[in-house]
């Protein structure tokens, strides 16, 4: 069982997850994904990016910590986004609503300029 | 012509990844188009974490999953003796209402319900049969 692998980077404010795990179906990353995001908002982050170019598989467990994270990043006036969604896990986004409440960019650095 | 690929095993929190990968396997044996294996897969994996979190309270037990494919119709049926449960009567959640009024969780079911063609569910002698169907298209 592998937990959660994350990279993250602060470039002129605005802060970088990079999911290393090619895999997200356990719950423990989840509540570890759920935990992560959390911290960042109560922290004073202000702009997320959520790069998980690396992930083939996601279960809605992870869905389920994005929108817990969304609502937070709403009540403080933050912007979470994600970038380098494999096709499968956009459509997943997108048949739970989920695209309507997050912007995804093509890749990391279309992101970084549109937060700017 | 009908191909079909089963295994069963014990199931915990710790096999989800390890199913979900002979899923695949059988998946890409029966050779099915990549966005239908794709989208099964990811259906059949939200089958099997209810299975172990709720059906089993995380506390393991056997999955039986049976992979058939008969001509351009694949039929994934996930066999459990967990707790009783027919997805086919879970709710579906409001998705077009702000983030803030967004319930959170129950996202399962109705992921499996549109990434599938037809869903059945029957119970017999203690286990749960739950049956998945998708056209692949190719």
């Amino acid at each position: 069982m592998a937990g959660l692998q994350v990279i993250q980077e602060n470039r002129n404010g605005i802060n970088i997850i990079r999911i290393r795990n090619p895999v997200l179906l356990e719950p423990q990353q989840a509540d570890e994904m759920t935990q992560l995001l959390s911290r960042e908002f109560e922290s004073g982050s202000l702009k997320v990016v959520i790069n998980i170019s690396n992930v083939t598989r996601m279960s809605s467990l992870f869905f389920r910590s994005f929108l817990i994270a969304g609502k937070k990043a709403k009540e403080r006036k933050a912007v979470m986004a994600f970038c380098n969604v494999a096709p499968t896990i956009k459509t997943g986004f997108d048949m739970m609503g989920l695209g309507a409440y997050f912007t995804m960019y093509p890749e990391e650095s279309v992101a970084l300029e549109n937060l700017k | 012509m009908m191909n079909e690929f089963s295994f069963e095993k014990k199931a915990t929190v710790e096999d989800i990844e390890e199913l979900s990968n002979l899923s695949d396997e059988a998946l890409k044996k029966l050779d099915i188009p990549e966005t239908a294996r794709q989208e099964l897969l990811m259906a059949l994996d939200e089958a099997i974490t209810n299975t172990v979190l709720h059906g089993y309270s995380g506390k393991g037990g056997l999955v039986k999953i049976v992979i058939r494919r008969k001509d351009d119709l694949v039929t994934l049926e996930l066999i459990d003796g967990g707790k009783k449960f027919d997805p086919t009567r879970y709710p579906e959640p409001n998705l077009n209402v702000p983030i803030e009024e967004r319930q959170i969780g129950g996202m399962g079911v109705p992921l499996i319900k549109k990434l599938t063609d037809g869903m059945e569910y029957h119970y017999v002698d203690a286990e749960n049969h739950l049956i998945l169907f998708k056209k692949t298209g190719g």
